[in-house]
């Protein structure tokens, strides 16, 4: 698996230095585990799901990224990055 | 301590006395009420009273970015039975009149005056005019949302370059005023909101780099709007973020008393999501949710709540992030109302 210095760099690099270049030097917090996407869809389809279904979910990272309020920024800001577990971004989430 | 039961428009009303049940937060709270719902075959929920009579249901908010013990404010969470942590599957038509605080019941009661007109009317009869506003950084999700309520974008804005702040040398061609919202129309709202202040911001990026965030509608011009029979759908944060504050702090409470007879908004943070190539990923996030909410209330006529519930449900399938999207919207106002009139039909189930 991708260690988490290169892959906030990686996220860095492709994401936010282009969407988001305030973001770019905040400290993301890194969670790892099953894509939470797929694995509604499985919840969805069966009624039991079983700690086997969920090992074959495959991994995603997710960086999330908080900018707070600040003189020249009147609202807090959070991006989050959603990667495979190689690394490359898939979704942008963005608060309003 | 029971719900008020409307066998003739199959509604639950919410009253003063139930409260103290639903104040308790407690799992056994969400299973009576929605087997109280059940049991009746209600379809649709209308809550009377703001948070401090009815209090919302309060999930706990699992984003890594939530302060300890933070919670994400819904009326929807205590009409679910099949719901899960990943997933919410609200089942009734939810809708909430709050009050206006120490107004002796005038806000509560303008509602439902107002709603009983409408009614009457066979639904609320809008004129056709409507304005939609948009930061200018996501002006393509919001005209494409926008488009659903009008498929000529007449009276949809960007900011900048509108704006209150007028600066003639950074492009700002008008200023917002009261007399440009519609009245007995629809104002469409994706603009960066507040949790505390009642402000909405737009939203200019040169290079990716945010340069400035004008102040597109404030408390002071809100109050100077005419927002009868006008129906706002907010897609900013904290749209409908209506606990502990009063129509005097908060936009959605002031949209109520000038005359709104419905509003939709966020009780906490809303998301967009995008496709890292920056394209418009209208299947998730909540500029999804606003869609296909629009897409029912406008095109098909549905009814508030059903629309709402309908919204959250289709959410679901294609939801990529957490839950606060769907859990926080909220409709403020009477989950029967419907526009009136007939679907048009160039626009119709299209």
């Amino acid at each position: 698996m991708m260690d988490e210095k290169t892959l906030k760099q990686r996220v860095a690099q492709t994401v936010l230095t282009q969407k988001f270049p305030e973001m770019v030097g905040i400290e993301p917090v890194v969670e790892t585990g099953p894509a939470e996407s797929q694995l509604r869809a499985l919840r969805r389809r069966r009624a039991f799901v079983t700690d086997e279904d969920i090992s074959n979910v495959p991994i995603e990272h997710k960086l999330t990224y908080h900018r707070p309020e600040t003189a020249d920024q009147p609202f807090d800001r959070t991006v989050v990055v959603i990667t495979d577990e190689a690394g490359t971004p898939q979704l942008v989430i963005e608060s309003k | 301590m029971r719900p008020v039961w409307m066998p003739a428009s199959n509604c639950l009303t919410m009253p003063f006395l139930f409260a103290p049940l639903m104040a308790t937060n407690r799992m056994s709270s969400r299973r009576l009420c929605a087997t109280w719902c059940h049991a009746n075959g209600a379809k649709y929920v209308l809550i009377l009273g703001g948070d401090n009579i009815v209090p919302f249901f309060r999930v706990p908010d699992r984003t890594p970015v939530a302060a300890p013990g933070q919670a994400i404010l819904s009326d929807s969470y205590y009409f679910e039975s099949h719901g899960s942590d990943l997933s919410h599957w609200p089942e009734a038509a939810v809708g909430r009149m709050p009050d206006g605080g120490d107004d002796v019941g005038e806000l509560l009661v303008a509602q439902l005056g107002r709603s009983a007109r409408a009614h009457r009317a066979g639904g609320l009869q809008l004129n056709g005019g409507n304005l939609g506003l948009s930061t200018h950084t996501w002006q393509v999700a919001s005209a494409s949302t926008y488009k659903r309520i009008d498929k000529f974008k007449k009276g949809f804005f960007t900011s900048p370059p509108i704006g209150r702040a007028l600066s003639p040398a950074a492009g700002v061609k008008r200023l917002l005023d009261a007399a440009m919202l519609p009245k007995a129309g629809i104002l469409f709202v994706n603009l960066h909101g507040h949790h505390a202040q009642p402000l909405w911001w737009g939203e200019q990026r040169v290079a990716g780099f945010p340069v400035r965030w004008p102040s597109v509608l404030d408390l002071k011009l809100a109050q100077q709007i005419d927002f009868t029979d006008t129906v706002v759908f907010c897609e900013a944060c904290h749209g409908a973020a209506i606990h502990r504050h009063t129509t005097t702090s908060s936009l959605a409470l002031c949209a109520l008393k000038q005359g709104a007879p419905a509003f939709f908004g966020s009780t906490v943070a809303t998301y967009s999501i995008t496709s890292p190539d920056a394209a418009v990923h209208l299947e998730a996030g909540i500029d999804a949710l606003f869609s296909h909410l629009i897409d029912q209330i406008v095109r098909r006529r549905a009814r508030f709540g059903e629309a709402l519930c309908d919204a959250k449900q289709y959410y679901q399938f294609d939801n990529a992030f957490d839950e606060k999207n769907g859990l926080g919207l909220t409709l403020l106002g009477d989950p029967m109302l419907r526009l009136g009139g007939r679907v048009p039909v160039d626009e119709g189930h299209g």
